[in-house]
């Protein structure tokens, strides 16, 4: 790591207005992503805001970005009110990583591609012409199956999915003003030279996670494949939620994950079903409508149609119990 | 010139965090910005003197803020039971307990961990006597090169001290972010079967 | 030369044999023999420090002013170093050392172009993004194919990039297996490829150097003490005996750790020009890069047997890399009886770092192919795997271990391939292995009593965490008549007696015979000297329980040890008369594995369920950490069957994955049930009739996986590792 200043913000607002104005610094909640980053070099920062300690009262019913991944797996209205979002977080990481990591900074984790995370590489989002996973020959097993031409990163995080099924909306903190936002507006799509791929402004904070318990989130559900069962990064993921009324489908949410440069809702998959008998099938196969897998990559496209035909299997069980 | 960390009270600067998920904080959001540069205690990028509770011990340190926990306990207070293996958070071989919980300390700042209390594996056995995890490590052989251990212990002493009765499965789950080379897994389900049956 | 005659073998097959123990040392074991100690579970020794955080590896050593150096590696797979400017590094307060290799060709990602020393880890982190280098990048070739296409560049100055090995290349004789197809029902070709596997030794490989007048100090994360002590010695044109190398504990090694390596090189030189001690050692990515690997293998097999079962041809052509190194054999097809067998082994070198011996090198790789052919075979002639391999196998062990793992894994219940009904499905799969009777004679241990009963043994090789320094004391317990805590084991430091290697699996089987024949010499002075002051037969008395059993009067071992005023110490050696290959039973080590899988046919995933192995362990000394080391072997090998990969990019010839995160090694929510069973075989090769046990319990594991997820799913992974990807390409690829 580079030698950086260390700043200890009071509150979310003094650690917005700070960053804004500052050259080059980087806030940091439970550092797990960005310790990573830092000894890789891939930031460079000549000051470190950290978040950890900070003062961040929420209003009753939302929840706290500086919450940890152990915190929301063990909360017993998350599981009754927002399974899905239980379920994502009890599958992350690591024991340990999940004793730190938040909920704000698993929103705003970078991707996992290796090609980003090391500097011998070329990338796209560190601002380089090409991306070396879309090269020929490139190993590219694990990346998006929706890239752009630009870029082939998938997006990691398992909350966000889960919190785009939940009709999430984030409450960000920022100089020129509050707002609320869309989890799925989060969301950007790569750009050369911007690491991380999301609508934030500079400075702009998660401070939480408004979130609202309806029949449609209390039957929701997260399930992710990975290839080592012990810590890994899912190879596709998947958050739904399911509303019947007798035979009819209410509602439905599909968010599939580590398919995209960030969560990616299977809209027109809903729309097959919304207020009509639940065909599962159906469904997985819409979908991945518009796929487009890299060279080593297609293989994703079963595990995903699996995980939908899972999660949907499970919800409609569920939903009958 | 170094700045002091431990000097100031940490009440004001260093609490309001850890809100657990729903803990349900009534009313307001926190005031608006003040005046933020108040609200920001700025140190370093030079050795800045920090406290940390290890062991029971406390532990004053003059380090960067650049400098892990898991460097700051091996090479400044040269506890080397914590290895360093992986160095980003996937093998679990420098786990160590942060206010009681598991952390890998290559990924956590030393100067995060200020004003914590840090428990290593030096300092699980109390008063002479191993912890009945350790214990059950060496009747059952849950070891070999050892290096993997200490972060193993740590991992599976939490899991008993929050669930002295936990079976396998969650026992797998507990070390499921401590890898071990030599292949030792079976012999670590042994001991904590064993020692949630009360030992031998 | 006393003649003994001995009984060898297992229960149900054994023979007579007659031995000649040397003069001077004890008589050997055989079936019959009873020992009190040997053979009884005992804890490891050190574990009480290893569990506290207390054991000192050498990577936790800190000689007073220790400094830190770190070798910068290339991030090219081939090019010339054209200029290293240091200038702004050395510049820097708290660099003490930095040296260039201008001029230097690397030759795979990691290469060293540099080294630097610096009084923190943080400054030398800082010294290093201060190096600049100007490469000449050169065209590289990382993968097998790339490296044999026409126009490929050459990896080695003096070498084509293909070679067939003088020593290893070829066994057997292809024109005879060639010949040996005829008359055959079934003639398979088929193509297996593995994977190339790092070692990644949980502790890096490296070392910190300190000079004292003129001597050198090596605390060495080392399976070879003296190797260590040889090589460094050498490569700084010092006296051996100028050298001291010290490994308390080591965090692994698995065939990787040798000698002294370049960096621990650099560390003495800059050692003693800064006249401060300075650590070395390496960094995750580099120990994946630099440090050794499994090589590669694509073994192309043409197999032929007939109807009734009878193996008839193997022609094995095989092309591995181990990068700029070699050591790209397979062991395919030795297990069988075939009428005619024969193979080739190429090396393809590469732009990528060197293999290394990696526990039971050309093992693994080549079973997984022979025993992948063998169902093939089975499944085209229609005959149960398991029969077909009995039918061709005269090895009388592994005919034995065959019914023992069949009945605990349940092959009765076998299915044929691809017939189990639903998304997840389970399978049944076995397979062979061997290995070798690999102790030797050269070990020296001192075995120590003092007047007040103390017993220290000593011997100058090293733990690589297998037990070794328990063996010793168990051994030396059982020789007089003692409990393992009454002695006190001395290892791993160069100035004691001569020890081997810690490499195909020999440790124990080389000090076990050389301390039982300490300990017996010491047991003889104190019989003796009892005798003569006290009174008794020499030849009827005997140390046992801790007391002096059969004299004229009983005594403690201690009070017998008091007529040693000053106490007293022998130093023996085994020789090559304590180890006897005539008399062995079996000459080799045979183990045969099984293995239950379930695969989930939508997400490609495998599962292993169970495992058993059933392994010849000679006798064994110390059950439970024998069972650690069996339940290491089979895990390895898990890991190797479905996880571990390490991947090259083709287009820049860098590893992608050089952390472990993407180095997936197999965790606790991945582990199968393990069942490990010791078959106990007296096998006459020494007076203790121990074998090695590190290596052959690794060899099958991948073998039996593969088997079993084809039976599982009825379509057959030729590919290492059997990830998800590569099954759900097999399945749809049926459908």
């Amino acid at each position: 790591m580079k030698q950086f200043g260390y700043a200890i913000a009071a509150d979310f607002a003094a650690a917005a207005e700070a960053l804004s104005k500052a050259k080059n610094s980087v806030a940091k909640a439970g550092g797990t992503d960005l310790l990573d980053l830092l000894k890789e070099r891939i930031y460079e920062p000549d000051e470190m805001i950290h978040l950890g300690k900070a003062k961040n009262e929420v209003p009753a019913g939302e929840l706290n970005a500086l919450a940890t991944l152990a915190d929301v797996a063990g909360d017993a209205r998350i599981r009754r009110d927002f399974p899905a979002l239980a379920e994502a977080a009890e599958v992350a990481a690591t024991p340990q990583v999940r004793n730190w990591a938040t909920v704000g900074g698993n929103l705003c984790q970078h991707t996992r591609c290796w090609y980003f995370r090391n500097k011998d590489f070329t990338c796209f989002k560190r601002g380089d012409d090409d991306c070396s996973a879309l090269k020929d020959g490139a190993l590219n097993k694990y990346n998006a199956v929706f890239p752009t031409k630009e870029c082939g990163c998938a997006h990691p995080s398992n909350l966000s999915p889960a919190l785009a099924a939940l009709d999430a909306r984030l409450r960000c903190v920022h100089p020129d003003g509050d707002r609320e936002l869309e989890l799925l507006a989060l969301y950007d799509i790569p750009k050369k030279g911007v690491t991380c791929n999301i609508h934030l402004r500079k400075g702009e904070l998660i401070r939480s996670v408004v979130l609202n318990p309806t029949p449609l989130t209390r039957n929701s559900t997260y399930i992710e494949f990975r290839e080592r069962e012990s810590f890994d990064f899912a190879v596709a993921s998947v958050a739904a939620a399911l509303e019947m009324d007798g035979d009819t489908v209410r509602d439905i949410r599909l968010v599939l994950g580590a398919v995209s440069a960030g969560p990616l809702r299977a809209v027109e998959a809903e729309k097959i079903v919304r207020g009509k008998r639940l065909d599962i099938d159906a469904v997985a196969k819409a979908a991945l409508k518009g796929a487009t897998p890299l060279s080593q990559n297609a293989y994703k496209l079963h595990v995903t149609e699996a995980l939908v035909r899972r999660a949907l299997t499970e919800l409609h069980g569920r939903a009958g119990r | 010139m170094s700045d002091d960390l431990s000097g100031v009270s940490r009440r004001d600067i260093l609490k309001g965090a850890g809100a657990a998920a729903f803990l349900g904080a009534v009313g307001t959001r926190a005031a608006q910005a003040q005046e933020p540069a108040s609200k920001m205690r700025r140190i370093g990028p030079g050795p800045v003197a920090i406290e940390l509770t290890v062991n029971g011990k406390k532990r004053r340190l003059n380090l960067e803020p650049r400098v892990t926990l898991l460097d700051a306990l091996r090479d400044r207070i040269e506890l080397t039971g914590t290895k360093r293996v992986c160095d980003r958070g996937a093998c679990g071989s420098c786990t160590v307990w942060v206010d009681g919980k598991t952390a890998n300390s290559c990924m956590m700042l030393a100067v995060d961990a200020h004003g914590a209390e840090i428990t290593t594996i030096e300092g699980l056995a109390q008063g002479g006597k191993l912890h009945p995890v350790q214990d059950a490590f060496v009747r059952h052989d849950a070891l070999q090169c050892g290096f993997c251990t200490p972060g193993m212990v740590m991992s599976c002493a939490a899991l008993h001290e929050h669930n002295p009765k936990a079976g396998e499965a969650e026992v797998r789950e507990a070390i499921s972010g401590n890898l071990c080379r030599c292949g030792t897994y079976t012999h670590i389900f042994n001991a904590m079967q064993d020692v949630a049956g009360g030992g031998r | 030369m006393s003649k003994q005659k001995v009984r060898l073998g297992f229960k149900g097959n054994e023979k007579e044999v007659e031995v000649n123990p040397r003069k001077g040392t004890p008589a050997w074991m055989g079936v019959d023999a009873d020992p009190a100690v040997i053979g009884k579970d005992h804890a490891r020794i050190d574990a009480i420090a290893k569990v506290t955080g207390a054991a000192k590896y050498s990577y936790d050593m800190r000689p007073a002013g220790l400094c830190y150096a770190k070798l910068i590696g290339s991030p090219h797979a081939h090019a010339k170093v054209k200029r290293v400017d240091l200038t702004k590094a050395r510049a820097l307060k708290g660099v003490l050392f930095a040296e260039a290799q201008e001029g230097k060709t690397v030759r795979f990602a990691g290469d060293d172009v540099a080294g630097l020393v610096a009084e923190t880890e943080e400054i030398l982190d800082d010294a290093i993004r201060l190096v600049t280098v100007d490469y000449k990048v050169l065209p590289h070739a990382v993968s097998e194919a790339a490296a044999q296409a026409d126009g490929a560049p050459r990896v080695k100055r003096n070498s084509e990039n293909v070679v067939l090995p003088r020593r290893g290349g070829t066994w057997g004789s292809l024109d005879a297996a060639a010949a040996a197809h005829k008359g055959a029902d079934v003639v398979l070709e088929r193509v297996y490829r593995t994977q190339v596997q790092t070692h990644s030794c949980l502790e890096t490989h490296g070392s910190v150097c300190e000079w004292n007048d003129g001597k050198l100090t090596v605390w060495a994360s080392t399976q070879s003490t003296f190797g260590v002590r040889r090589t460094i010695a050498g490569a700084l044109r010092i006296p051996q005996g100028d050298v001291v190398v010290i490994t308390q504990h080591m965090g692994g090694g698995f065939g990787s750790k040798f000698g002294a390596d370049r960096w621990d090189v650099f560390a003495a030189r800059a050692a003693k020009v800064i006249g401060r001690p300075v650590r070395c050692m390496l960094d995750r990515k580099a120990e994946h890069l630099v440090a050794g690997n499994r090589p590669s293998s694509i073994q192309r097999c043409k197999f032929s047997a007939k109807k009734n079962g009878t193996l008839l041809g193997a022609e094995v052509r095989s092309w591995g890399t181990g990068g700029i190194g070699g050591g790209a054999g397979v062991l395919n097809p030795d297990i069988y009886n075939f009428k005619g067998a024969g193979r080739e082994c190429f090396n393809v070198y590469t732009h990528a770092g060197g293999g290394r011996a990696f526990r039971a090198p050309r093992h693994p790789q080549g079973v997984f192919a022979l025993e992948g052919m063998i169902d093939e075979l089975a499944e085209a002639i229609k005959m149960d795997p398991l029969e077909l391999r009995r039918k061709n196998d005269s090895d009388p062990v592994r005919l034995a271990e065959y019914e023992i793992g069949a009945k605990k894994i349940g092959w009765k219940t076998r299915k044929k391939s691809g017939s189990d009904r639903g998304v997840k499905k389970r399978g049944l799969g076995c397979a062979a292995s061997l290995w070798y009777h690999t102790g030797g004679p050269g070990t020296v241990v001192r075995c120590r009593i003092e007047k007040d009963g103390s017993v220290l043994v000593a011997n100058g090789a090293q733990d690589i965490g297998t037990g070794t320094r328990t063996v010793l004391a168990v051994i030396a317990a059982e020789e007089l008549g003692l409990e393992v805590k009454d002695i006190e084991v001395r290892l791993g430091t160069t100035t004691d007696g001569f020890g081997p290697a810690s490499g195909g699996s020999k440790t124990a089987a080389s000090v076990g015979p050389a301390v039982r024949n300490a300990a017996y010499s010491v047991k003889r002075e104190i019989l003796a000297t009892v005798a003569r002051d006290v009174g008794g037969d020499v030849d009827k008395m005997d140390l046992k329980g801790g007391q002096v059993v059969g004299g004229k009067k009983a005594l403690t071992f201690k009070q017998a040890c008091s007529l040693f005023p000053d106490g007293f110490e022998t130093d023996a050696k085994a020789t090559a008369e304590d180890f006897d290959r005539r008399a062995q039973f079996a000459p080799r080590i045979s183990g045969c594995q099984f293995a239950e899988v379930e695969v989930d046919t939508e997400t490609g995933q495998v599962r292993v369920v169970k495992v058993v192995a059933v392994q010849d362990c000679g006798r064994v000394i110390d059950p439970l950490l024998a069972r650690s080391q069996l339940n290491g072997g089979v895990i390895q090998g898990v890991s190797y069957a479905l996880f571990e990969d390490r991947l090259l990019d083709p287009n820049t010839g860098d590893m992608v994955n050089p952390n472990l995160v993407d180095y997936k090694i197999v965790g606790s929510l991945d582990m199968p049930e393990i069942e490990a069973v010791m078959f106990p075989v007296a096998n006459g090769i020494n007076s203790i009739g121990m074998s090695g046990l590190g290596e052959p319990s690794t060899v099958a594991t991948a073998g039996a996986i593969g088997n079993a997820v084809a039976n599982a799913i009825g379509v057959r992974i030729r590919s290492l590792p059997i990830t998800p990807d590569k099954v759900l390409a097999a399945l749809k690829g049926m459908s």
